[in-house]
């Protein structure tokens, strides 16, 4: 008995370690609203901000991914940020002479694809190297082109796919077909119809992996008559409908980014009209039916989807807004987006920027530092991904260095906390 | 400084303090001890305990116990220098994936076949050993199946030429000087998880708990320490682990820091033993324990430099009860990890309940199986949530044997989904289960 009691401390104190424990395993830590992560170094770019970035993006395994590009530049560059450290930047791949960075389409384990030109690109988080996928028709050694990959890589237990338009030069019309991105070969490909449809082109793409939906806004005449429309398809590639819009004629990939699709089913874009100094016009449509409206009040950048609602943001008296998209495609009262300038305050001064370009890694400090992208933080024609619970990632821009034909700038990728009102 | 390192420099002050005060051993209890049920630790009342409804008559304390892999540190220890135990267990599996590949659609496989051997002994007065190796045979794995993780199961394993696999469950020298404490050293599962320290022989289910390998899997490197007082009513054990079975180590990465245990357990009723049923149909029993695990690590690039510092904690709670033949098993596990560069928290957490009832009719018995578990993995992003049901029922050719579950035969039904893909999987399973 003497023993037992005098173990009693230890036991009380082993006791107080173990409820310690469960108070730290309950309260992972969330990222408040404009509160910057670290910065990590990834690379430079060419020309002055904002740049031809793309927010990025991230895998299961925490490695980084971005994308340096744009649908009007033909040169597209990925890096990779690797989640143990390092960064490698030694994939360039795009394919065509028209258009360049669509977007990222999704992500395995340790893996994303992206789309550029028509070139779909898988990139490995493990080692940082890329490859195109099917290049060719493997039956008919025809060069295969993606005309649409819509996002949303879906990742089964044994196999990860997506869906996309694809074609040969010989073809005259898309057809549409599940992509195994594992063995990459082509299941569940049918063709387009109507059989007699000519000059049909892809204005934009959306896709939900955790709604296993996929979209492509495409334009094309039959009959005589010009057709706009929105079809549907399963995540096996299967077509399930259309929806028809007014039709007005469009550039091909005119929406800016992706369609979003909300947790209601309603989809929403930005799509360009034909004028290029027109502004954007917001295209809404549900399975039922859709629009194509114009904004006021805001400059949009683009459509994005958070916690399962859409919102348009933009700018506005110089400042960041954010407006909500309804369920009927309405949009609600605009505001000013807080998360955006809390975020550009907290670059204001001297920056400590971990330096992991190669390792070992180094600190450097950055002055100066703005955001990268747009003319405030998180304004992008693409929505934003989701790093974690209530925080994304985002590009800022470091220093500026002429070289010999152009600048080149600095820029560094960092978990940042983000809230949509 | 915020919460999380707040927290984590607290609980290692803790620990600290709690490591470091000495436990005084006293004169050991004077009281004699009586013989316990088959399977079950000693007590130390010689009068009739009036929540047993079996009363037990004083006897001289025994001078070793057999082994079994229900108390394979039972007191007093066997006297055996060296012996050896083990188990076979072919096991026949038909799988269903509905959505998959029209090659895995339908399945056909030995997966979760095995024998098991231990060697085992007391060389020395007070220290003993153990060595319990896993062998797989190659192409037993061959099987996709739904994974409630997408993180890699980690065990030691060694593969031969052949890809037989040996798996390391154990290996390890104890020192057990009183009834009441209990130190080990070596490569064993760490004090944690109910369902994953389970013996294998002794599991219920012919595999642990699904919804339990997020968070442990396989043995690890390390040293604990139990205390034990009350007769074992109260265990509390504290361990200190290389954390090699913990996973996730990014390509060339190294990564420095313990891995710290800490369990506390209590058996009110007199002390269970390891395993998952009541064949002894004994009186009530129950326990309740948690349990916790903290890692505060530095993971090291391959130029040798430090990356990135990270925090993981991983809790569990768990139940078990048994009377008459039922047996109840419930647990619960949490799991949070931090770290200085990614910004994204893996947060898991996951439970199950399972129960069993044993029967005999006669010199057989027989006994239904269940288990329903549900776990999330990584909350914070692409969550994946895995659930299953298990049923069936077991058949024992010898309930008059001390140890009925050392010859069985189980047949289970398994169907498994995991969102948001909706996968679906469905199971049937046959295993026979020998133990010598």
């Amino acid at each position: 008995m003497a023993a037992h009691v005098s173990l009693f401390p230890a036991l009380v104190r082993c006791a107080a370690l173990v409820g310690a424990a469960w108070c730290v395993a309950g309260c992972a830590p969330e990222t408040e609203p404009g509160e910057v992560g670290t910065l990590r170094y990834g690379g430079r770019v060419k020309g002055r901000t904002p740049l031809d970035l793309l927010p990025p993006v991230s895998d299961a395994d925490g490695n980084v991914y971005v994308l340096n590009g744009a649908p009007r530049l033909p040169e597209t560059h990925a890096f990779v940020g690797f989640a143990g450290g390092g960064w490698a930047a030694s994939c360039h791949l795009t394919r065509g002479d028209d258009f360049g960075a669509h977007g990222w389409v999704g992500f395995a384990q340790s893996r994303q694809w992206y789309w550029s030109g028509v070139a779909l690109v898988a990139v490995s988080g493990a080692d940082g190297r890329c490859h195109a996928v099917l290049e060719r028709d493997p039956s008919t050694t025809a060069e295969l082109q993606f005309l649409a990959v819509m996002p949303g890589v879906r990742n089964r237990s044994d196999r990860a796919s997506a869906v996309a338009w694809i074609k040969s030069p010989s073809d005259a019309l898309p057809y549409s077909a599940q992509v195994d991105l594992d063995i990459e070969i082509l299941t569940n490909v049918v063709p387009f119809s109507p059989a007699d449809a000519e000059n049909v082109s892809v204005v934009g793409v959306g896709g939900s992996r955790e709604q296993g939906i996929g979209i492509v806004l495409a334009q094309y005449q039959s009959g005589g008559a010009p057709h706009l429309e929105a079809r549907y398809y399963d995540a096996d590639g299967a077509p399930q409908g259309s929806v028809a819009i007014e039709p007005e004629p469009l550039a091909p990939y005119a929406v800016q980014g992706y369609l979003q699709i909300a947790s209601s089913g309603l989809v929403a874009g930005l799509v360009q009209p034909l004028d290029p100094k027109a502004p954007p016009d917001l295209v809404t449509f549900t399975r039922s039916s859709g629009s194509i409206t114009s904004v006021t009040g805001m400059s949009p950048v683009g459509v994005h989807l958070w916690d399962g609602a859409l919102w348009l943001v933009g700018t506005a008296d110089s400042e960041p807004v954010i407006v909500p998209i309804e369920g009927d495609g309405s949009l609600g009262n605009l505001r000013t987006w807080g998360a955006s300038l809390l975020t550009e305050r907290a670059t204001l001064g001297a920056l400590d920027v971990r330096d992991d370009r190669s390792l070992p890694s180094r600190r450097t400090t950055w002055t100066g530092v703005k955001t990268a992208m747009g003319n405030f933080p998180f304004l992008h024609a693409h929505a934003l991904t989701t790093h974690a619970r209530g925080t994304t990632l985002w590009l800022f821009a470091g220093p500026t260095t002429e070289g010999n034909a152009f600048p080149f700038t600095s820029f560094a990728t960092a978990p940042v906390g983000v809230a949509y009102p | 400084m915020n919460k999380a390192t707040a927290f984590s420099t607290l609980t290692i002050i803790l620990w600290a303090l709690g490591v470091a005060t000495p436990a005084r051993a006293q004169d050991a209890p004077s009281r004699s001890s009586t013989r316990a049920p088959e399977g079950e630790s000693a007590s130390s009342t010689s009068q009739p305990d009036a929540m047993t409804p079996h009363p037990r008559a004083a006897v001289e304390e025994p001078t070793e116990s057999p082994f079994s892999f229900s108390t394979p540190m039972a007191w007093p220890p066997p006297a055996a220098r060296v012996d050896v135990s083990g188990y076979v267990l072919p096991q026949f599996e038909v799988v269903s994936l509905p959505a998959a590949l029209p090659r895995d659609r339908m399945q056909y496989g030995v997966r979760g076949t095995r024998a098991g051997f231990a060697l085992h002994g007391t060389p020395v007065d007070n220290f003993r050993y153990m060595v319990h190796v896993v062998v797989l045979p190659a192409g037993t794995s061959n099987l996709t199946i739904l994974s409630p993780t997408t993180a890699p199961a980690m065990s030691i394993q060694l593969s031969t030429a052949t890809q037989t696999t040996l798996d390391i469950e154990e290996m390890s020298a104890g020192y057990r000087p009183a009834k009441w404490f209990l130190a080990k050293v070596g490569i064993f599962r760490m004090p944690f998880s109910a369902a994953q320290t389970t013996p294998i022989p002794k599991q219920m289910f012919p595999f642990r708990a699904p919804q339990t390998t997020e968070f442990q899997s396989g043995a690890d490197a390390g040293m604990s320490a139990t205390l034990a007082p009350f007769d074992a009513r109260l265990q509390v054990t504290a361990g200190a682990f290389l954390g090699t079975s913990l996973g996730f180590v990014a390509p060339q990465q190294t990564i420095r820091g313990p891995v710290l245990v800490a369990q506390v357990a209590a058996h009110p009723l007199g002390a269970m033993n390891m395993r998952e049923g009541d064949q002894g149909r004994g009186p009530l029993r129950f326990a309740l324990g948690v349990a916790s695990m903290l890692r505060d690590a530095t993971a090291f690039d391959a130029t040798g430099y430090e990356a990135s510092q990270f925090n993981d904690v991983r809790l569990t709670a768990w139940a078990r009860a048994q009377a008459r033949g039922a047996y109840l098993q419930a647990e619960y596990l949490r799991r949070a990890r931090t770290d200085s560069l990614s910004g994204r928290p893996l947060v898991s957490e996951g439970g199950y309940v399972q129960a069993s009832y044993f029967q005999p009719i006669g010199k057989i018995a027989l006994g239904p199986i269940g288990r329903f578990g549900s776990s999330t993995f990584s909350q914070d992003f692409a969550a994946r949530t895995f659930t299953s049901w298990e049923g069936g029922i077991v058949f024992y050719p010898r309930a008059d044997d001390k140890e009925p579950e050392r010859l069985r035969i189980l047949v289970e039904y398994l169907t498994a989904t995991v969102r948001p893909l909706a996968e679906v999987q469905r199971e049937g399973l046959l295993q026979l289960q020998m133990e010598f």
